[in-house]
Formats: C-alpha cells, structure tokens, sequence
C-alpha cells in the first residue's frame, strides 16, 4: 500500500515536471516566435531602432535563438540574413558558427555569402567546431578560386578550423599562394595599389595565405616542407620558407634571415622580418638591426595625403621589441636605443 | 412595372465578378455565398398596383448560356436565376411576394445590351399579360498592360536627356468594343515635372502620360487609374518610374543621378560631396576637411576587406567607412598632430594613445608603434573605419533605391 502510495506519489512529481518543462518551453518557444517576427517586422518597416532592439534580445538567448535564427535565414529577405549573421557573430557558439557555415554553403546570392563569411572572419577567432564535408569542400573551392573577395577570407577560415584535416587545408593554401605568386612576377603584369592600401592584390593576398598556414600552426610543417622540396621557383621558395616562419618552425631562422637580408623582394623581406619576430629568436637581432636600413618603400595615399611607409623597417623594429630591444624613429630613419 | 427608357438605352451595366471580395484565393464567380460581396448590381422589382392578388410575377433570362445569374442576396446567397435541378431560366411569384430587390451577377463581357431580363404579368399560367424589359451589357474593365508580366513591364524609367522625359503607357479594355473610346485614364502628377498625355483628353483604350523634368525628390510609386464613365467601378496598376542611373538630368545636373538621389535616401550618411576625379576608391576623406568625397565607382561593387554589395549597397557602406574617418578626425584630432601619432614616425591616423583602447575588425588592440597592426596592407585608420563599414546591412535600402539599372528595377 505504502508503495502503491509512493509510486502515486513519484508519477505526480514527475508529471509536474514534465507540465513545468512544456509550459516553460511554450513560453520561450512563444517567445522566440515573436521575436523573429518582430525582428522581420521592424525591418520590413525599416524601424532601425527596434531591429537593433530586438537583435540585441536574440543574441541575450544565446544557442535558445538558434532555431529562430536558422529558421529566419530560410526567408527570402536579405536585410534579415544580414542582420541574423552578425547576431550569430556575436553569439560565438559552436552551434552559431555552425549554423554560419551551412548559410554560406547553400547560399546563392555572392553578397550574402561575403556577409557570411565575414561573419566568421570577424572578430578573428578558431573554429572549433566538426565541420562536414560539404562546408571543407566549400571554403577550398573558395580558396582556389583566387576571388579577392572569397579567397583570402576562406582561407584564413581554414586556417582557424583547428578541427578539420590540416593535410587539404595546407594544400589548398599553397596552391593558391603558389598562383598568386606566378601573378605577381609576371612581367606582363602591372599591379597597382589597392585603394587606401599599401599592397598590390598579390602581395594582399599572399600575405593572407601566409597566414592562413600560419594559423595551422605546426602540423602544416610537414606539408610545407614538402612542397618547398619540389618547388624550383624561387620566389616561391622564399614565400614558404617564410610560410615555416610563420608556423613557428625554428629550425628556420638563418633561411629567413638570408631573405631579408639577400632577397630581392620586399615584400617578401618584410614579411621575413616579420616572421623573425614570431619565432622570437635572439639569434636574429643582427639580422634584424641591419634591417632597419633596408631601402624599400611604399607611397600610397591616404587621409593625410601621401604616406610614404618602410615595411621592411617596420617590421624589423616591431620584431626587434618584440624581442626587447628599444626602437626610436627620427625622421626615415629607425634606430636602437642603447 | 412602370416603363423608364433608361432601361433599354443604354440599359444597366454589370461587371463581370471575376475578383477575390473574401480573400479566399478562389474568384468570386466560382463560388457561394461571398462574405464581402461588392460587384453585384441591385435591379428594383415592383408591380402596379401594388395589391394584385392574382396571377404571377416572371423575371426570366432568354438564353441559357446566360452571361448572368441573379441572386436573392448581394453575398451571392439564393441562387435566382437559374434555379433547381435541372437549371431553370426564370422565376415566377405570386405578386404580394416579389422581392423587391435582387441582385445581378455578370459572368462574361457581352455584346452592348445583349442579355435582356423580362419581368412579366402572367395569368393562367402562360397568357403574359404585360412584360417589362431591360437591357444589360455585361463588362470587365481592365487594364490590360501594364500587368506586372513580365514583372518589371509596369517599370519606366525617365531617359537619359535634359529635361529627361519618362512615358507612362497604358492599355485597356471594357471586353466591349463599343464602350473602350470612352474609357478615362488618370495618374497623379510629380512635383517638379510638368505632365502631359496621348491622347490629351485621356480617353479611349490606350494612353501615354509624359513626364518631363525629373523631380527634386523621388516619387516613385504612382497609381495608373482606368474608369469608364457608365459605369462605377476602375481599375487600376502600380506603376513604377526609376532615374537613369548614369545620367546627370537631375534639377542640378552637376553629378550623376545616382549621386545626388542616394544623397537623399536612408543610405547616406554624413556631409559628402562627389568628386568625378576620384578614381581610385569609392570614398574618400582627408584629415581637416568637414566633408568627405564619394567617387565614381561607389555606385558598382564594393572591394575591400569588406564588401558590402554594388550599388546602393556600397554607397551605404563607403559613407558610413568615410563618415568613421571624419568623426574620428574631428572627436581626436583637429588639428591632426603628428607628435601624438608616432607609428613608425608615419602615423596610421589614430592616435597613439588611443590605440591601445581601440580594437579592430580582428578584435586585437591597435599598436600604437605599427602603422599596421594586423599586417593587412592596411593602415590601421582604415580598419577602424572598416568596422563602422561592416554595420551596413546588404539590400537594407533597396525600397529607396529608384536607378536603373538598380536593386528594384529588375524587380
């Protein structure tokens, strides 16, 4: 008897339970409900205020908005889109980032798939997230393409997905950085500026898949190597070694240090410096003193007029804090602080 | 049954009730009752003297293949004519019970007059003793282009010369010949445009409305009304008119038209001016300056670490990129001093001790010792500027945007 009592007794706890469980998922699924159709109202209505009001909600809901949020991006009405990835942004789950991922894989449009993916570019962070077949193939076919405005990003993606097979993302990294290196030393090829920029679209570019591998960290070592043991471009070769530089492979520094001091290129003597001063060896120092002399220079213009800027110098000096070492500017000229 | 001449010249006009009162999806034609029924036309019914207490009352539609029906009720309740099963053409009541109103659905356009309802004093059955007849003509007013297929044939857009002049055509039809040289044709005016037509009385079953001179403000949105005098129903269709994107046939005529309309829509942000010259980027601002320049290329695709779609899109994001710069020359610097930006003794725009407190579109602290921070290319005053740039919504502002070529004129 007492049992049977006991047993009644648990079977109403439970089914309270379970009443509070549904009424408290009604509630939010209610909740949920009309904020998106709220969020879709006051943008349909151009109610800036409210959208931003109503955002800023969702994104308070953390992962509970995930199905609001897929749902909304099922809807033809890219404001909305827009709008939903820069919550997802800013919610910054695994679900968000995944939920980003397969937006930008089914997506059409070229502009809604560009707001993807600067919703996972920005602010730079990994993706530590199991991404499937679909989503790699994606971002390595974006990769190869060279598109300026899917390439460098969907690179730097791969870089972060410290989930996903290193071997292909390296691959593909080299094999654009390799395409874009033929670009750039094509002599029938001028490059000009970007607007603003102190950079060709190569050099912009080139330095995006550098770090991109860089990103990958050590296990792209191998990989790299590899391909700088076949490669009989020497440009190439310069821009792999200084690749091993940014993956932190310290049995590199007197490669890197023979670039910035021999190389011809100075982009790619910048970017050696700079790599030096990631490795942080003082063995460096030297190399990276006389640096401070290089000659290359770079006029673009800007809000100030014309800039005339030293990147093989600046970056010298920053790798040379880096590594402790006092730096004064005067005029052009950089020099050390004793 | 008092005799009016009006009944057979011209007679009643009915239209054909082929719309959706109830919202229903399904014509109103094809079904019964109609909750919010408005096409029904009411005809009296009466017969002197009104004590008769003999004989019957017929109301009758000669042909069976009727262009009408007749209903007890304007909801389409009660069928009239026909009625039972098989369908018949008439219907007799006894004199003290003839409804005093009911109501006449039109099927199909039919020629002026063409269906004839009698309303007959009978006796014995069948001595008609007296029969009073009208006549009815049976329309659907229409316009028939614009039609929205394909979608963008109710778009116009204004040419390319000075004054620019846009031509607004219509086409319609009553489904009777007859009456179309009477259709009127209306549509408002645009401020600032002077308004003209083809015919100049506006009459007859095709129209052209002339605009000339774009207006300093757009209007896009007009309404194409047809109505016919018979009768009181209209028709009408929405109508766009767009600008020619590249042309300069604005009131100022100085810079292209996109230029001086985006100007006016929710997309700009901040004091711009447009500089033809500016070749090499979509915006520009140079310290000191309480302005910023808009280029040529704003109004194609955006480039950039940011891309924020082509048209209207990246005039949006390029102001509110540029705008970023100018709020920052002005709540940082001016005068913009060299000293307090130091970055490798070039300066990167921000200042120095600002720097640290700052993060760019990678989330990172700016370094007040690298023009460069994040090693993008960029210096790091148009990373800031970026982020600002980066709160554009794509198609945000699409409904403002009237160019051709533009957002809505393919639509």
């Amino acid at each position: 008897m007492r049992n049977d009592k006991t047993k009644v007794l648990i079977t109403k706890i439970l089914m309270g339970c379970f009443l509070v469980g549904v009424c408290a998922y009604s509630l939010y699924a209610s909740e949920g409900g009309d904020l998106m159709d709220e969020l879709v109202s006051a943008i349909d209505n151009h109610d800036h205020v409210k959208a931003k009001e109503v955002s800023e909600k969702l994104k308070n809901m953390g992962d509970n908005a995930m199905p609001m949020l897929k749902r909304g991006l099922t809807l033809e009405n890219k404001p909305l889109k827009s709008r939903i990835l820069k919550i997802l942004n800013q919610i910054e789950t695994a679900n968000s980032t995944k939920i980003i991922l397969d937006f930008a894989v089914c997506e059409k449009d070229k502009y809604m798939v560009r707001a993807a993916i600067e919703a996972l570019r920005y602010p730079e962070r990994d993706i530590d997230v199991e991404v499937g077949e679909k989503v790699l193939e994606f971002l390595l076919g974006k990769v190869y393409e060279g598109d300026l405005m899917f390439s460098p990003d969907a690179a730097r993606i791969l870089g972060k997905m410290k989930k996903a097979n290193p071997k292909i993302r390296v691959e593909a990294c080299i094999g654009a950085l390799k395409k874009e290196v033929l670009r750039q030393s094509d002599p029938n090829t001028s490059h000009k500026l970007l607007p603003n920029s102190y950079g060709t679209e190569p050099q912009f570019k080139i330095r995006q898949y550098i770090y991109a591998l860089g990103d990958l960290g050590t296990p792209a070592i191998p990989f790299i190597s590899s391909t700088l043991g076949t490669t009989s471009d020497s440009n190439l070769k310069e821009y792999l070694t200084i690749c091993l530089g940014f993956v932190g492979d310290k049995n590199n520094v007197k490669a890197l240090e023979k670039i910035l001091m021999e190389s011809k290129n100075g982009e790619a003597r910048a970017l050696s410096a700079m790599a030096l001063g990631k490795l942080g060896d003082k063995n460096a120092i030297p190399v990276l003193k006389k640096a401070l002399e290089d000659p290359y220079c770079v006029t673009f213009e800007g809000h100030r007029g014309k800039s005339t800027i030293f990147p093989v110098k600046g970056e010298a000096a920053a790798s040379l804090r880096k590594l402790g070492i006092k730096i004064k500017w005067e005029g052009d000229k950089a020099t050390v602080q004793e | 049954m008092p005799d009016d001449s009006n009944e057979v010249n011209p007679g009643g006009y009915v239209p054909v009730n082929d719309d959706d009162d109830n919202d229903n999806g399904i014509a109103d034609i094809d079904e019964a009752p109609v909750n919010g029924e408005d096409n029904l036309v009411a005809i009296s019914l009466s017969i002197l003297p009104a004590n008769l207490n003999t004989g019957e009352v017929e109301l009758k539609v000669p042909a069976d293949d009727t262009p009408l029906r007749v209903w007890r009720y304007p909801d389409k309740r009660e069928s009239i004519i026909p009625n039972g099963d098989p369908p018949k053409y008439y219907k007799r009541w006894a004199p003290s019970e003839l409804p005093p109103t009911l109501y006449v659905e039109g099927l199909s356009p039919t020629l002026p007059g063409a269906p004839r309802l009698t309303l007959s004093y009978i006796i014995d059955q069948q001595v008609y003793i007296h029969t009073d007849l009208v006549k009815i003509t049976i329309f659907k007013l229409q316009i028939t282009e614009p039609d929205e297929n394909p979608v963008t044939d109710n778009n116009f857009t204004f040419n390319d010369a000075t004054p620019g002049v846009c031509n607004v055509t219509g086409w319609g039809t009553t489904g009777v010949l007859e009456m179309d040289p009477e259709l009127q044709w209306s549509i408002s005016g645009i401020t600032g445009s002077t308004l003209t037509s083809e015919p100049p009385d506006r009459k007859g079953p095709n129209i052209t409305f002339t605009y000339t001179t774009l207006p300093s403000s757009w209007v896009a949105w007009k309404n194409l009304y047809l109505t016919h005098p018979a009768v009181s129903c209209m028709d009408y269709q929405l109508v766009e008119i767009f600008f020619s994107r590249d042309a300069t046939n604005n009131p100022e005529g100085i810079n292209p038209n996109w230029y001086y309309y985006w100007s006016k829509t929710g997309a700009s942000s901040g004091t711009h001016h447009y500089n033809p010259g500016l070749l090499d980027a979509d915006g520009q601002y140079t310290f000191g300056d309480n302005f910023f320049e808009i280029g040529p290329s704003a109004k194609n695709q955006d480039v950039g670490l940011v891309v924020k779609g082509d048209g209207i899109d990246n005039f949006g994001s390029t102001c509110l990129h540029e705008k970023a710069h100018m709020d920052y020359y002005f709540s940082a610097w001016d005068p913009y001093n060299p000293n307090l930006d130091r970055d490798e003794n070039v300066g990167d725009g921000l200042k120095d001790g600002d720097e640290p407190g700052l993060t760019g579109l990678n989330g990172q602290p700016y370094n007040p010792n690298k023009i460069d921070t994040n090693g993008d290319m960029y210096a790091d005053d148009e990373d800031y500027a970026r982020k600002f740039e980066n709160t554009w919504e794509v198609e945000s502002h699409d409904y403002e945007d009237w160019a051709n070529p533009g957002h809505r004129s393919d639509k």
